[in-house]
């Protein structure tokens, strides 16, 4: 199935600006968001306090990258595997029945609960759409003369 | 194949810039955590808008005195099926527990101590949080929560 480039440009708007505002709002708290991911109880310590450091940053310049329709398909790629991490570690918090907050947004997060999980489905099937179309609108790659269709 | 292979890589480099970027900006973060500042749970002691955290014999200390109001985090069914002794209930998740909390008619000067499951929940953190912004100055978390409270064998209750 062939989208139209505005229906791809309208998706990757969608995912850019959950990554964007997600970024934002744990930048402003890294310690509350390592909490947040201790809660997970899915890593060592260490590795939580790192990453709470480092993902934000990650889904930043994931957020920046697919608006502005530069190295469109890297991030779209990213944007997915992100997205399919969350939606793994949300299964496996709601399989083993932790009660916690996501920390997704940082105090603006919800429950980890099954409404989330179908978020994080419908993320990364945006984010699929975007990485496998063929045409997409409004991207800087296509300015910068890097050709979008062999990318 | 070829394509994809570069998008992979490509999207690898991004990931690897966007977590190097994370990296030099919290490089402070990062040598307070290895210098062990952050301790039992991620919080920086330095940041004073946070409240406290208090460990079981500070928590019980209070308790013992009955000047402490303490607040349960948790569901209310949670609540129901066993509490610390006296506690009242606030469920974070209730839209509606600001109001709640409000209604009660807490002195603000009173000694709130705030908890939730055990060491790894952070409802009490988030309510202590959002409770001294209301006004209360002197609200606590106590970190071990319902699990440590009564597994010490200190005074606990059930029902509403």
């Amino acid at each position: 199935m062939r989208l139209n480039r505005w229906v791809v440009l309208a998706f990757r708007a969608a995912v850019s600006g959950v990554f964007l505002w997600a970024g934002t709002l744990k930048v402003l708290d890294p310690l509350a968001f390592a909490r947040s991911i201790e809660a997970y109880r899915a890593l060592p310590r260490t590795a939580a306090f790192l990453l709470a450091l480092v993902l934000p940053y990650i889904e930043l310049v994931c957020g920046a990258l697919l608006i502005l329709g530069l190295f469109r398909k890297p991030a779209a790629l990213l944007a997915a595997g992100l997205s399919a991490c969350f939606v793994v570690l949300v299964s496996v918090t709601l399989f083993r029945g932790l009660d916690i907050s996501c920390g997704c947004f940082g105090s603006f997060s919800s429950r980890a609960d099954v409404r989330l999980l179908v978020q994080d489905i419908v993320l990364l099937g945006l984010s699929l759409a975007v990485l496998f179309s063929r045409d997409d609108a409004l991207c800087l790659d296509g300015l910068l003369g890097r050709n979008r269709r062999r990318i | 194949m070829r394509v994809w292979k570069r998008t992979l890589v490509q999207a690898v480099f991004l990931a690897g810039a966007g977590a190097a970027v994370g990296l030099a900006v919290n490089l402070n973060h990062v040598a307070k955590y290895f210098r062990g500042e952050y301790g039992m749970v991620f919080a920086d002691a330095a940041a004073a808008e946070d409240p406290p955290l208090i460990a079981l014999p500070e928590a019980a200390d209070l308790f013992a005195a009955g000047q402490a109001v303490f607040v349960d985090a948790r569901s209310p069914e949670e609540y129901e099926a066993g509490h610390i002794a006296g506690a009242l209930s606030v469920p974070l998740y209730d839209p509606a527990s600001d109001m709640i909390w409000e209604s009660l008619a807490v002195s603000p000067v009173a000694d709130v101590v705030v908890y939730c499951s055990a060491d790894l929940c952070q409802d009490s953190l988030i309510l202590a949080r959002r409770v001294s912004r209301l006004g209360w100055r002197n609200a606590k978390v106590y970190v071990g929560g319902w699990l440590e409270w009564r597994d010490a064998g200190l005074p606990v209750e059930a029902g509403r």
